[in-house]
């Protein structure tokens, strides 16, 4: 298992990405607290000290290789997040992929097809297993667009996998796109 | 595709959003919903129904839904 420098950060498809820090805390909040666009995903409460602890211990999981939090800029201007969790061996979870609200579609594109070459490439991961609520109707599509198979599913939340090779050769498609 | 296909199509590609609401002259980064993530599926459905490639770079350069059929004819 591979794991990240804690000065990570890659340029790719028009966006740059790095590790969340402390002081995104507020960044993160900002996004995270936006009631239409968070309205699929685990409520944060609006508390600005609680998100800097969150992140303090994060960094403690960066730190062991057990997770990386991502923050995507356009032109020095954060506008998304996303994170793999959970990392073990040769899998892990996908998550908290955040945009601003109207940002533009391609940096967001990128901001999702970026975690998945970090995780696929530079962590070598082999396998993403992730849950999306089943109301969030558009972000399973996505997903299933590149390459999720359906692995199951609970009341509310469909279980899906990623594979490296069928991540590849779906982004290979939509790399034409940008 | 005839343009009335082409506009019935798009609007197959939201979710929450009325189909009656979207017309040829919709101007589509208006719409609450429009988001990449349409934008991904408008691309996906381009390439299968037209085969033909566009971008999202032609995506933002079209207003209106007619402006994006017209960037698909003249590839």
């Amino acid at each position: 298992m591979k794991k990240l420098s804690n000065d990570f950060s890659l340029s790719r498809y028009g966006v740059d990405a790095r590790l969340a820090e402390i002081t995104d805390a507020e960044f993160i909040l900002s996004i995270r607290t936006d009631t239409y666009h968070t309205r699929f995903i685990h409520t944060t409460e609006n508390n600005l000290e609680k998100q800097i602890e969150w992140l303090k211990k994060y960094k403690e999981r960066e730190a062991a290789g057990k997770e990386y939090y991502f923050i995507y800029s356009q032109d020095g201007i954060p506008f998304g997040m996303n994170r793999v969790h959970n990392i073990f061996e040769y899998y892990g979870t996908e998550g908290s992929w955040l945009c601003k609200p109207k940002n533009d579609p391609k940096a967001s594109m990128a901001s999702y097809m970026i975690l998945h070459d970090i995780m696929f490439e530079d962590l070598d991961l082999n396998l993403s297993i992730f849950d999306v609520r089943k109301d969030n109707k558009k972000v399973w599509k996505t997903h299933k667009a590149f390459g999720a198979l359906d692995i199951g599913e609970s009341e509310i939340d469909y279980y899906f996998s990623i594979y490296k090779k069928d991540y590849i050769k779906c982004r290979d498609k939509f790399v034409s796109f940008f | 595709m005839e343009l009335n296909d082409f506009v019935k199509e798009f609007a197959f590609q939201f979710d929450d959003t009325d189909p009656s609401e979207i017309t040829a002259s919709t101007e589509y980064h208006e719409l609450e919903e429009y988001s990449s993530l349409i934008a991904m599926s408008v691309l996906n459905f381009v390439e299968k129904k037209f085969g033909k490639s566009i971008t999202f770079d032609d995506m933002k350069a079209a207003v209106t839904v007619e402006d994006l059929y017209k960037i698909i004819i003249e590839k």
